[in-house]
């Protein structure tokens, strides 16, 4: 009489699991390492992560202390706030001036007087720590003047933003970054300051942030993203390596559907593979959310990761396919 | 008359030479006949099978199936023409490991326009034939070499083909198993289904209704004493 056992199904389709596990290892591999990424990119740039895609950046030449108190009178910044951004200096910005509707930081903000007043002055996020309405940056007190409310931009609620009260004195040894909610206000205080500073016999250069941002990513992680490159092509060399192998397989499947005249045989062992394929990737998506606790990031981490991993997988399969002669 | 060849050869071209085959093969083989093919390792036994079955085209000459000519150029009608007309045994059973004995029988219908409750009756009923409707969910490792063999006729016959062609079809059997085999063939030739083997034992050769010997890389009749 037949016995019922498991353990004959595994064994028969050993080449099977062992390819599954495979591709289960890219998959928890590759989001890991897209996590991990993304996650220090957020962490070097956070101060970025504050202001949106629309602030623009700018440096003024010669470095000198720029007067400017001209804000006052003229309306140059209107619906826009200038600070200055400093690299390094994480979520604390210092404002320079701010004026009209501005909602970016949802809330009451300085008033015109306060960057005069020469009172420091602080608004601080929703989850920011202070100590008896003070909070001390770079060993200067602060007073805060107000919490902004809870927003959705994680980095916005842990955010500093001060004044030294005095637009005199300017020194502008870091950058300036002009923020608004619209694009047409930036440009506006963009051009107004620029005329305004070769009044004074300066020059406004536009410096596109964004674009160092990633050249200064690959620049300080160089050794971790080798180490990344370099277990990838592993894991690609890897991936090739079972396919072959599943592909031996499968070597008498593909004679006996040669045999009784079966069309399209790469298509369907192709076809056989992806299916493996997409078992595997959720299994490996389901493991990996498990292990993620970034939730910010979960959904924009796994669409890039499953896009790696799909271009990775279809890759070696392509690749496996069109040297692999077919009966 | 099922099968014509006129005049066939077979090549393999190489960049420095050419090695021969089948050097003008010439052959007619009945409905319901069962052929043996005999003849020395590597003389072409299995060449003109893989031709007949449509496998491989060959280099030169005519083949004629039922009177019509067939094109070895176009592999989608050569795959038509194995899948519709031929069975195929061999002496490793070529059996897919991962699939169990009704998958592997049920296989060639998997290519018709049949319900799967058409298809599990058929099968079913070529299990009983063969005697293995007992090992129906099993796996070929799990059978002996005969039983695989029983298998791998059975899912020749499966799809009714008019020609089933067999390739050292007991070479790795036993004694006893052998002669059931070849007990398999020659009632379904006595159906109506014709049958070549290739083969290199003389004891199989008596068995069947005619027997060629190929050598010098062509066919000869032989009478058998």
């Amino acid at each position: 009489m037949y016995l019922w056992n498991p353990l004959r199904k595994l064994k028969v389709n050993l080449s099977q699991y062992l390819i599954g596990a495979v591709c289960i290892i890219t998959t928890v591999f590759i989001c890991n390492i897209v996590n991990h990424l993304s996650n220090l990119y957020i962490l070097d740039n956070y101060e970025n992560e504050a202001l949106d895609k629309k602030t623009i950046y700018f440096a003024v030449k010669p470095e000198s202390y720029v007067n400017m108190e001209i804000l006052l009178e003229e309306n140059i910044v209107e619906n826009a706030t200038l600070l200055l951004h400093s690299k390094g200096s994480g979520l604390y910005y210092e404002v320079i001036f701010t004026s009209g509707k501005n909602d970016i930081f949802n809330g009451k903000f300085f008033t015109k007087e306060d960057f005069k007043s020469e009172n420091r002055m602080a608004v601080v996020g929703f989850e920011t720590t202070y100590d008896n309405n003070h909070i001390y940056i770079n060993g200067n007190s602060y007073t805060v003047k107000e919490i902004m409310k809870e927003n959705i931009n994680k980095a916005m609620n842990y955010s500093v933003f001060y004044t030294e009260g005095r637009l005199d004195n300017i020194l502008p040894s870091s950058t300036f970054a002009i923020a608004s909610q619209s694009k047409k206000d930036i440009k506006k205080t963009l051009e107004g300051l620029r005329s305004q500073l070769e009044e004074q016999g300066m020059k406004l250069e536009i410096i596109n942030y964004r674009k160092t941002q990633y050249s200064d990513f690959i620049d300080y992680h160089r050794e971790l993203l080798i180490i990344i490159t370099g277990l990838a092509i592993i894991l690609y060399l890897m991936n090739i390596v079972s396919i072959v192998f599943w592909l031996m397989s499968k070597g008498s499947k593909e004679r006996v559907w040669y045999l009784f005249g079966y069309n399209h045989i790469k298509l369907r062992l192709g076809l056989e593979y992806i299916r493996i394929f997409i078992i595997s990737l959720i299994i490996g998506l389901v493991l990996s959310l498990f292990v993620w606790n970034n939730d910010s990031n979960v959904i924009y981490n796994t669409i890039i990761s499953t896009s790696i991993i799909i271009f990775v997988e279809i890759a070696s399969l392509l690749i496996v396919l069109s040297v692999h002669k077919s009966q | 008359m099922l099968i014509e060849l006129i005049d066939i050869r077979k090549y393999y071209d190489s960049k420095k030479y050419r090695v021969v085959a089948l050097d003008g093969v010439d052959l007619k083989i009945d409905k319901g006949e069962l052929l043996a093919i005999m003849g020395k390792s590597g003389c072409g036994k299995s060449t003109l099978l893989h031709i007949l079955g449509g496998l491989i085209g060959a280099s030169d000459g005519t083949y004629l199936y039922q009177g019509e000519m067939v094109d070895f150029k176009d592999k989608r009608k050569l795959a038509e023409f194995r899948r519709n007309n031929v069975g195929f045994i061999v002496q490793d059973f070529a059996l897919i490991k991962e699939k169990t004995i009704y998958d592997n029988i049920e296989l060639p219908l998997k290519t018709k326009n049949l319900s799967k409750f058409k298809r599990n009756e058929m099968v079913n009923e070529m299990l009983d034939k063969v005697g293995l409707e007992d090992k129906i969910w099993r796996y070929p490792y799990e059978l002996s070499g005969g039983e695989q063999q029983r298998v791998a006729i059975a899912r020749a016959l499966i799809h009714n083909p008019k020609l089933i062609l067999a390739d050292e079809p007991t070479g790795s059997l036993d004694d006893e198993n052998q002669a059931i085999i070849l007990k398999m063939l020659k009632e379904v030739a006595k159906n109506g289904t014709t049958v070549v083997i290739a083969t290199h034992d003389i004891a199989i050769a008596r068995e069947c209704n005619r027997y060629l010997y190929i050598s010098d890389r062509k066919v000869r009749e032989q009478e058998l004493i």
